[in-house]
């Protein structure tokens, strides 16, 4: 596939922390492309490292944080033409490299509308600041867009709300005003990270109508961080696995759900409580809990929990298989199948 | 008493549960905060009642004020003590305290439940001390059985909560609260704080206890698909106001209220093949100190008619096996709603999923 039809390309990304002088690795030899135009979930539970990944890539992790990758490649697209960016490149996480691109071509909705707004300014200027930042547009001008911003995320009386402070807003608004921020400078990649874990279910069927929406009319593409497998069937075009900081399965929405290869994304899948389950139908449940990712795991991290775990699982480095074109598997299981990097 | 009477354990009358709002100095009083409002059911012995609804829809607020946590503003909370129906707003401390030895209640957050800075032995001593427990050999045979129920080494009772998980702190609370035997457990979103994978353990965990001890559940929880795996029964709440009861599989097969409907379809299911019609509820939830006037959901409601915007459904008997629902819909005397068929799956509302289902 070529550069026209990727937009994002990661490839063996390493992110570690340097905490009590030890160095801990969070993101293991991590890759995926999002192809353009598509909507890409990132699933697994808390602190298996999704929100990590994007951020290294995004360059937003602390000073302690070492990140180191072969290739971090984001194709922009003008004019019919492809330029590309090497985020992992860009020496300064904060400099005007990096600041060009945030904005204007990745942007990111964080999971928390509520601490991502500055409760001191009116919702308009937050808005407005990016555009102002990067286009140099003149205030009243950028009024103006932000205006027709709050019109097509469907946030009532705009006019006399684009100049009320988020205190003043319900979650599910201030969501769409976090969402405008993103927006505003009309991005190509849209990272959403867990959009909606602190929303109710009818105003998170609101802005996930939303966001599909602007993949489909407007061809943005999307990457979507979740724990919700509900959502990601809703969603989804391809699925990324991860646990304990690694990528376990990669798969189009169908290899996921109806091919489902990966031991612990079958488990993902049986435990979650489904509508209409039978009195007597049980939750298939995962034995023990996530591991400490300080304590060093030789082989598979999924190994403890897992019902096929063989002596070969608990040492050396597991490669991931390509069961199908496209679907790749980190697991012993498939080992008859080739063998990618 | 009737034998409907007699199997239920508690019977909530029209209880409400008003937060004051103030304003300034003197602290006048400008509204309320109607958190529960006028909320009458019954809880039978040995089920299992699901509790539903979105944020702010009072459901914790209930299941607080049945502790005894919160005080009512009105109404009644009758206990079945041994046949005879005792109201619990009117108890003095003595027999407030004998109460609660009866219910006992799980919170949602684990990590906050559990004093840091004391041992789970000792966090597990005190509710058996207050409530009589004399010798040391008789605390800890009751420490200990109920530590295998939920499946936790019984040496583990000398360590601090920090030297636990999520799940196994969740599992510790739910057997400190049955360490003094309660006929009632309420159970406060007892697996949102969880991981989708240790969710699934402490559920079944639950259920397993629950059929051992014959308990009776209070399950409060906002997302329904949970719920419905946990309950017999199930309320749906909306702005402090029951609007559907009805036991789990006609709720998730013949849902009756315009918003249970939207509730149920507005959760996403793991299934591709599947997809269903999604309604697509306008606006937000309102708050709670500006209820709209008469049915609080005809602001939202995709079947609002006339009459919804003045009068205020009462929560009637429609339909089998006791399935209440509180909407105009279902009145027979209410003109003007010819277009909604009355075999649960209104066509108005097809109409608009049709709409909806843009993808």
């Amino acid at each position: 596939m070529d550069n026209q039809q990727i937009i994002l390309d990661v490839k063996n990304l390493n992110t570690s922390f340097v905490s009590d002088h030890k160095e801990v690795r969070i993101i293991k030899d991590v890759s995926f492309q999002v192809k353009r135009g598509t909507t890409l979930a990132v699933v697994g539970e808390s602190g298996c490292g999704k929100s990590v990944t994007m951020n290294s890539i995004m360059r937003f992790t602390g000073s302690n944080a070492r990140v180191q990758a072969e290739n971090i490649q984001y194709n922009a697209l003008q004019d019919e033409k492809i330029i590309e960016h090497h985020l992992e490149r860009i020496k300064k996480p904060n400099g005007p490299e990096m600041r060009a691109l945030r904005g204007p071509e990745i942007s990111m909705v964080f999971q928390d509308p509520m601490s991502s707004l500055n409760p001191v300014y009116k919702v308009g200027d937050q808005v407005a600041e990016g555009l102002i930042q990067h286009t140099g547009m003149r205030k009243k001008e950028a009024r103006k867009k932000v205006l027709e911003m709050f019109c097509k995320l469907g946030i009532p009386d705009p006019e006399e709300r684009i100049d009320s402070y988020p205190h003043q807003f319900s979650g599910g608004m201030k969501q769409r005003v976090v969402i405008a921020i993103a927006l505003i400078c009309d991005p190509e990649l849209i990272i959403c990270d867990e959009p909606t874990t602190a929303l109710d279910v009818t105003i998170q069927a609101q802005i996930m109508e939303l966001l599909k929406g602007l993949q489909i009319n407007e061809g943005k593409s999307i990457i979507l961080i979740t724990h919700n497998m509900g959502l990601v069937a809703e969603m989804a075009d391809e699925v990324c696995v991860m646990y304990m900081g690694r990528v376990m399965e990669f798969g189009t929405l169908e290899d996921i759900f109806d091919r489902t290869a990966h031991p612990y994304t079958q488990a993902l899948l049986k435990s979650v409580p489904v509508l209409g389950l039978a009195d007597d139908q049980r939750l298939e449940t995962i034995p023990g809990s996530t591991p400490n990712p300080a304590d060093l795991i030789e082989g598979c991290e999924f190994a403890g929990r897992c019902p096929y775990t063989q002596k070969s699982c608990r040492k050396g480095k597991i490669p991931a298989f390509e069961v199908s074109p496209g679907h790749r598997v980190r697991c012993l299981k498939y080992d008859t199948f080739p063998e990618v990097d | 008493m009737s034998a409907d009477e007699k199997n239920a354990i508690i019977q909530i009358q029209n209880l409400k549960t008003w937060f004051l709002v103030t304003k300034g100095a003197f602290k006048k009083v400008v509204g309320y905060v109607k958190a529960v409002d006028g909320v009458s059911l019954k809880v039978y012995k040995g089920e299992a009642l699901g509790i539903v609804g979105e944020s702010g829809c009072g459901k914790s607020t209930l299941g607080k004020t049945i502790m005894l946590l919160e005080k009512p503003t009105g109404g009644k909370i009758l206990y079945n003590d041994n046949g005879t129906f005792k109201d619990v707003t009117q108890f003095n401390k003595q027999e407030t305290f004998a109460f609660r030895k009866k219910v006992q209640m799980v919170f949602q957050d684990p990590y906050s439940a559990l004093n840091p800075q004391k041992k789970i032995y000792t966090s597990f001593e005190e509710p058996l001390k207050v409530h009589g427990v004399k010798t040391q050999e008789e605390r800890e045979a009751a420490m200990q059985k109920v530590l295998k129920m939920v499946n936790i080494q019984p040496e583990y009772l000398m360590r601090y909560p920090h030297q636990f998980s999520g799940g196994q702190r969740q599992r510790l609370c739910i057997a400190r609260a049955l360490v003094v035997k309660p006929d009632v457990l309420i159970c406060d979103e007892p697996v949102s704080a969880l991981d989708v994978s240790i969710q699934a353990q402490v559920l079944n965990l639950m259920k397993d206890i629950q059929k051992e001890l014959h308990l009776t559940y209070l399950f409060i929880a906002h997302d329904l698909s949970v719920v419905q795996y946990m309950s017999d029964r199930i309320v749906v709440m909306y702005l402090g106001k029951i609007v559907e009861i009805a036991d789990s599989k006609s709720l998730y097969d013949d849902p009756l209220h315009p918003y249970t409907r939207a509730l149920l379809s507005a959760i996403p299911v793991p299934d591709i093949h599947n997809h269903k019609k999604r309604i697509v509820l306008e606006g937000e939830t309102p708050s709670p100190i500006r209820k709209p006037s008469g049915c609080a959901f005809h602001s939202r409601c995709p079947n609002r008619m006339e009459i919804c915007k003045t009068v205020d459904p009462a929560l009637l008997h429609r339909g089998q096996n006791g399935h209440m629902v509180a909407c105009h819909l279902y009145d027979d005397k209410v003109e003007g709603k010819s277009a909604v068929k009355m075999d649960g799956k209104g066509s108005a509302l097809e109409e608009r999923a049709d709409s909806d289902e843009k993808y």
